[in-house]
């Protein structure tokens, strides 16, 4: 189909009566649409608004919205997300909220629109964790969409566009929203959460626009009778499994086109799963290069004229395009969104119920480990820890979706050992897999001459707290001895059969305990000693083996 | 309680991998989603996945019309009963 500029849609675009939008209330015209966004722009510009920050459940509304504040002049400010908290975060960024299209009443006829003048600001995780303002102008949001038209716009012909993401990200608003208005494709105003309303919705061929968050829970669909199946379904945020797509193929009928891109490049390469080891291949225009470290370095006509976009992505280049590496920062993908650990975990850390707490990813979960404040200890008692741990979720959910938050969580007595500033990623990692560890917290280590002094943490969930005493949990002494001959093989790199122990139990080790355990070799015989501030708690001695 | 009701707070726990969580912890007609239960999006879509495959639920619903079936375990229950495969 044929592509009309968004900024000159309205002055003169399409026929009056072209679909815009597909509303549960009827479809939107574009001469409603018009209508709706030359009132809407006269009202803002009388308020003289200047910078408007944007945030609307429903897609045309977020249209009407956007083409008013653009006509108006002013700047469209898009929030990360629309939760309450990160609106009020980033009041200080605009002189006005909208959270519906304003409204006027008369208007003027809407003149062409600058699309090199307008202006639109995202917000994305930098790779230090601080929130990064990034501003586009319609231009480069025109370009990008006159790329996906020329390489797919021919197979979607009319279909009207659905989707299962938010027009708040950059991805939805472009694949979503953008793209069908300029192309003159309906597109769905709300956005469903569920398989079984977007099917419900999909009567005849249709293109949806999925997270691969969804992609990943097709599972018990039932295959859509031909006649039904997309024309394409387009998805980004992180890779699909390749077993995911061909489920994908399998129940809906299509393989997902999947899109690499960022709130700072918009799209730049794509694929399609047909074989295995399919790699990414660039979107015509762009221009990818590999710098030091093997980090993506990224030309393309979504960027201001000249500019490179410097990526902390790591690729391997294959023939006919890149292998996905990583990330060369501390972001990770959850549910396909951008997260920063580092500024995850100050945030938690921040919450009044926390002490300490990291963040690990461990297959594809998010999971917290937490060492609670005192007085929030009984609380998590109290309510349960699922409740309490969603309590916590809730607090961090004013500024983050809910999905892209820890999902897993462990209520610890210490947090592992901070080596050079990093923590133990191992470590976490193997904490966040087991609900009931077998190994003690190591939370610092002190090496001697053939000695060794070891800090431990027992959290309760250990797994030799279980059984024995139900109501008196205490670490065994088989336990204990066990632990001595694990750390003297590892840290003093001897191996001492535990048979040839000597030990005297003084006080029981219990749960949330801190314990201090030396280790020393003298005269062919190994001490040790576990501790608890001034007290030992059990002491002994190995013989050497000759 | 029905025993649908008990089964479908048990399928909560197992599909979501709530360890930290008793079925009995979950009131029937509790919230779900937002401020009561706190499931999430995620939630919902691995939630939708566990009724497909348990009572080969073979629904397509309105959002709207959806939303208020997954809002309590009462509704779910309510939902599963009249639309489940007949064993």
């Amino acid at each position: 189909m044929s592509l009309v500029p968004l900024a000159l849609l309205l002055p003169h675009g399409r026929a009056d009566e072209t679909v815009v939008a597909l509303r549960a209330e009827g479809a939107l015209t574009l001469a409603a649409l018009r209508l709706r966004v030359a009132q809407g722009a006269a009202a803002l510009r009388r308020r003289q608004a200047r910078r408007v920050l944007l945030a609307t459940e429903d897609a045309a509304d977020f249209l009407v919205a956007l083409l008013a504040i653009l006509h108006a002049g002013a700047t469209a400010v898009m929030p990360p997300n629309a939760q309450a908290g990160t609106l009020a975060g980033l009041a200080a960024e605009a002189d006005l909220l909208l959270t519906a299209p304003p409204v006027g009443e008369a208007a003027a006829a809407l003149a062409p629109l600058d699309a090199e003048a307008c202006r639109l600001e995202f917000f994305t995780s930098g790779s230090t964790g601080d929130r990064k303002r990034l501003g586009k102008t319609l231009a480069q949001l025109q370009r990008e969409v006159a790329v996906l038209e020329a390489l797919w716009g021919e197979r979607l012909g009319a279909a009207p566009v659905l989707g299962m993401v938010s027009h708040q990200h950059i991805f939805g608003l472009t694949f979503r929203l953008l793209w069908p208005v300029m192309a003159g494709r309906p597109f769905a105003a709300h956005n469903h959460f569920a398989w079984e309303s977007l099917v419900a919705a999909m009567p005849g061929p249709a293109v949806a626009v999925v997270s691969p968050a969804h992609l990943a829970r097709l599972e018990g669909l039932k295959p859509l009778p031909a006649g039904r199946t997309p024309v394409a379904i387009f998805t980004a945020g992180a890779p699909v499994k390749r077993t995911v797509a061909q489920q994908c193929g399998a129940l809906l009928g299509v393989l997902p086109t999947e899109i690499f891109g960022s709130t700072e490049t918009g799209a730049i390469a794509w694929r399609q799963q047909n074989a295995e080891e399919v790699p990414w291949q660039a979107l015509p225009g762009t221009e990818l290069t590999i710098r030091d470290g093997g980090l993506l370095d990224i030309r393309s006509p979504n960027l201001a004229p000249g500019e490179v976009c410097n990526s902390a992505d790591r690729v391997e280049l294959v023939p006919g395009g890149f292998r996905f590496a990583g990330r060369a920062d501390s972001i990770v993908k959850v549910e396909g969104k951008r997260v920063s650990l580092t500024a995850l975990e100050a945030e938690l850390a921040a919450l009044p119920e926390v002490a300490e707490a990291a963040l690990a990813m461990r297959d594809g979960t998010l999971g917290a480990l937490v060492v609670l404040q005192p007085a929030a200890r009984a609380a998590l008692k109290a309510g349960g820890q699922f409740r309490f741990e969603r309590r916590l979720r809730q607090a961090l959910a004013t500024s983050h979706e809910p999905s892209a938050l820890p999902r897993v969580w462990r209520f610890l007595p210490a947090l592992p050992l901070d080596g050079m500033g990093k923590r133990d990623r191992l470590a976490l990692e193997a904490l966040l897999a087991e609900a009931a560890p077998r190994e003690p917290i190591l939370t610092a280590l002190r090496p001697g001459d053939r000695a060794v002094e070891l800090d431990l943490a027992l959290p309760s969930t250990l797994h030799w707290f279980r059984g024995h005493f139900p109501d008196f949990a205490i670490l065994p002494g088989v336990v204990q001895l066990h632990w001595v001959v694990a750390y003297a093989q590892r840290h003093l790199g001897i191996a001492v059969p535990a048979s040839s122990a000597q030990v005297k139990f003084r006080r029981p080790i219990r749960p949330d305990e801190t314990l201090t355990l030396s280790l020393s070799v003298l005269a062919g015989r190994l001490s040790f000693a576990y501790r608890r501030g001034g007290e030992t708690c059990s002491s002994g001695t190995l013989v050497l083996p000759a | 309680m029905s025993d649908l009701e008990a089964e479908i707070k048990r399928l909560i726990v197992s599909a979501l991998k709530l360890e930290d969580l008793q079925p009995d912890d979950i009131a029937a007609d509790e919230p779900l989603f937002g401020d009561g239960l706190g499931l999430d999006s995620i939630d919902g879509l691995e939630l939708g996945i566990a009724l497909r495959k348990t009572y080969g639920l073979k629904i397509e619903a309105a959002n709207e019309e959806l939303r208020q079936h997954f809002a309590t375990v009462a509704a779910l229950a309510r939902f599963v009963a009249a639309n489940r495969e007949p064993a």
